[in-house]
């Protein structure tokens, strides 16, 4: 152990000194004066010799120095393979972009042999430099705002004596730059060049990886975000809501400082910005005729448009651009043929550009403002027709109540009166026949009940001649009265007649709610109870019967099986009220409706 | 004038002139990095950043050769002075 312990030691002590160059002169002179001043008699002998041995250890100099030479350069090829290592590695260590280049730039100008540097990153949509990353810069050219000026003050900095810089390319284009310099005079060498083409062509690689994995996720946000518009459109039947989300949205995903939304008023003949995002209110304000100012433009030829600067734009408005907007891209809001507006999201006070893909995506999320719109425009269409169908139809039945109650049942009592003329004539008919009149009047008097009740419920003369409030005070009376029920009307503000409109239609919810007291809720007691404000009246309608579980939507009918909620939903709706119904299984039942005034 | 001034006030404008603000930043990021890339003078740098503009497909399509060709002589010219000086 200690043998070979001694061993090693003589090795590395061999390996050490015969490094040396001393150590060989020493050697070679102990060999050469001897000879040549002490030992041989013949000078010349003793010249030739040394001048032999002298060239022989020139030649073993040499071998020496060129195998130096070889361990130096190996040991720098490993060095750089280690470098290329580490680079390759820190790349395929994460997506974050900034931090890896910065992370990996202190290692790339060790092995370049420069103490200051920079990583320039080609922005996105291939205008212009960003410095990313950057070690020992002159304080200038890290505080330049523009990444070109940047870079190429970098470039013919007089504080650098050498220089290197090379393009970080993938797929043969360039997407960066990497920049390496040195403030004292420093030889490039071939291998620092080849090593710099290297490092930048991994790195121009991981830059585009990381492009793609950003891009990928920004088309995932992008999808998530469309979906929403969708979802937003399709479900939310409030126009001013949805758009005033859309146009949110829009700004978001192109990453814009605002937005907004013209759309044409057809009523005034205008082209009007109700929705804005990130704007001065005031600008709600701003009208302009049709086919002015950008919004009239792309309205009028329905082709998206980029205007780089506002400013300078011809058809600029004044007020916007008071308002600081730079650079605008607005698409058409259309559905099919037809465009009701622009939707434009736009920088303030900084101009910017707009990539092929912010307009695709702003395209596609103006198509989906037109289609809520056209929705919106339908649904208006819609409640318009079933409002003058419910108008249509109370007054049928308002006719039909009238008829039964001024022709019917006048009939009726008229038949009445002579059937008891005939039982009242004593001697005329026989006793039976008149028992039998008799019980045919009774029937007639019931028949005559009956129809009353059908015209009443028809079309009650009160809710005309009174209004609401007696009508529904009447109705809770005959609930009392016809059916046991312990009924209550609770009046909370000021009484007042409503419109005719509000007035029957809380009045047919009313008579739907209490019809369903009636036949389903087995309850002991209900109370209707009318809250009336300035702008809203609220009707609560509350028993304490063995209450349902109401269905999640009344918007499926057919599959909830509640046509009577829909009814009254509906009504509620037309009036632009909310119907609520608030029950569980043994809890009760509250109808809650509240309508605008 | 410097190099920064010539582009300013003279390549910059008519870039944005003949082809719109998108493809002019286009084209100057495109000549920064040539010069950027270079290794020589600032004369040979900014020649590298000259050519590359002037031999971009989409400056051609709209100037044609001869006048791409004129212009890049008439950059280098106006370069040329401030490299004498």
């Amino acid at each position: 152990m200690n043998k070979k312990l001694t061993l090693i030691s003589l090795r590395d002590y061999w390996r050490k000194i015969s490094t040396h160059r001393s150590f060989w002169l020493f050697l070679v002179g102990l060999i050469i004066f001897p000879h040549f001043f002490l030992l041989l008699p013949y000078h010349e002998d003793a010249f030739v010799k040394a001048i032999a041995i002298a060239l022989a250890s020139c030649l073993a100099l040499w071998i020496l120095r060129a195998q130096n030479e070889g361990e130096k350069s190996h040991q720098e090829a490993i060095s750089r393979l280690e470098t290329i290592n580490t680079v390759t590695t820190a790349l395929t260590q994460s997506f974050d972009l900034e931090h890896t280049l910065d992370d990996i730039l202190d290692e790339v100008l060790e092995v370049l042999g420069v103490e200051a540097g920079a990583v320039y990153l080609l922005n996105e949509n291939e205008q212009g430099l960003t410095l990313v990353a950057h070690r020992n810069l002159p304080a200038e050219v890290v505080e330049e705002t523009s990444g070109l000026r940047s870079a190429r003050m970098l470039a013919r900095h007089k504080d650098f004596k050498c220089k290197l810089a090379g393009p970080l390319r993938s797929k043969g284009s360039i997407n960066g730059l990497l920049f390496g310099g040195s403030r004292t005079s420093c030889p490039i060498l071939r291998q620092q060049k080849e090593l710099l083409n290297t490092i930048c062509n991994t790195t121009g690689v991981f830059v585009e990886n990381v492009r793609l994995y950003q891009e990928r996720a920004r088309q995932l946000q992008t999808e998530r975000c469309v979906c929403e518009v969708v979802e937003e459109v399709t479900s939310e039947l409030e126009l001013d809501k949805v758009l005033l989300k859309v146009t949110r949205i829009a700004v978001s995903l192109v990453e814009a400082d605002g937005g907004l939304m013209a759309l044409w008023d057809r009523e005034r003949n205008v082209i009007t910005y109700p929705y804005l995002h990130h704007l001065p209110p005031a600008l709600t304000d701003v009208t302009v005729s049709k086919g002015k100012g950008l919004s009239g433009k792309v309205m009028t030829t329905g082709r998206p448009t980029v205007i780089d600067d506002y400013k300078t734009y011809p058809g600029a408005i004044p007020a916007f651009v008071q308002a600081g907007l730079a650079s605008v891209m607005a698409v058409p809001i259309g559905s099919g043929e037809r465009i009701f507006g622009a939707l434009s999201v736009l920088s303030i006070n900084k101009t910017r550009g707009f990539s092929d893909r912010d307009m695709a995506i702003l395209t596609a999320i103006g198509r989906q403002a037109g289609i809520a719109i056209e929705n919106s425009y339908l649904y208006e269409n819609l409640r318009f027709y079933a409002r003058r169908i419910m108008q249509a139809q109370e007054d049928e039945r308002k006719r039909i109540a009238r008829e039964l109650h001024d022709d019917t049942i006048q009939s009726l009592i008229a038949l009445s009166r002579r059937l008891e003329v005939l039982t009242t004539s004593i001697g005329l008919l026989p006793t039976d026949a008149v028992q039998y009149i008799s019980r045919l009047q009774g029937a007639v008097g019931d028949m005559i009940k009956r129809v009353r009740r059908f015209s009443q419920d028809l079309r009650p003369p009160i809710l005309d001649d009174l209004g609401l409030l007696p009508t529904l005070e009447e109705l809770t009376e005959e609930l009392d009265r016809q059916d046991g029920l312990k009924a209550k009307f609770i009046v909370v503000g000021e009484e007042r007649r409503l419109s005719s409109e509000i007035e029957l239609t809380l009045f047919r919810i009313a008579q739907e709610a209490l019809n369903n007291v009636r036949r389903h809720a087995q309850a002991n007691s209900a109370v209707i109870t009318v809250e009336l404000s300035n702008s809203a009246v609220k009707m609560t309608i509350q028993d304490d019967g063995q209450g349902f579980e109401p269905p999640m939507s009344t918007e499926h009918p057919a599959t909830s099986g509640k046509l009577g909620l829909v009814g009254m939903q509906e009504r509620a709706r037309l009036l632009g009220g909310t119907l609520v119904v608030d029950s569980a299984p043994g809890k009760g039942t509250k109808v809650i409706i509240k309508v605008p005034i | 004038m410097g190099t920064e001034a010539i582009i300013a006030s003279s390549i910059k404008p008519q870039l944005i002139k003949a082809l719109g603000r998108q493809i002019a930043n286009s084209l100057l990021t495109q000549g920064t990095l040539a010069y950027v890339s270079t290794d020589g003078s600032e004369k040979e740098r900014f020649e590298a950043f000259i050519n590359s503009i002037c031999s971009d497909e989409r400056l051609i399509s709209v100037w044609g050769e001869k006048i791409a060709a004129g212009q890049a002589e008439e950059w280098k010219a106006l370069a040329g002075s401030l490299f004498n000086e």
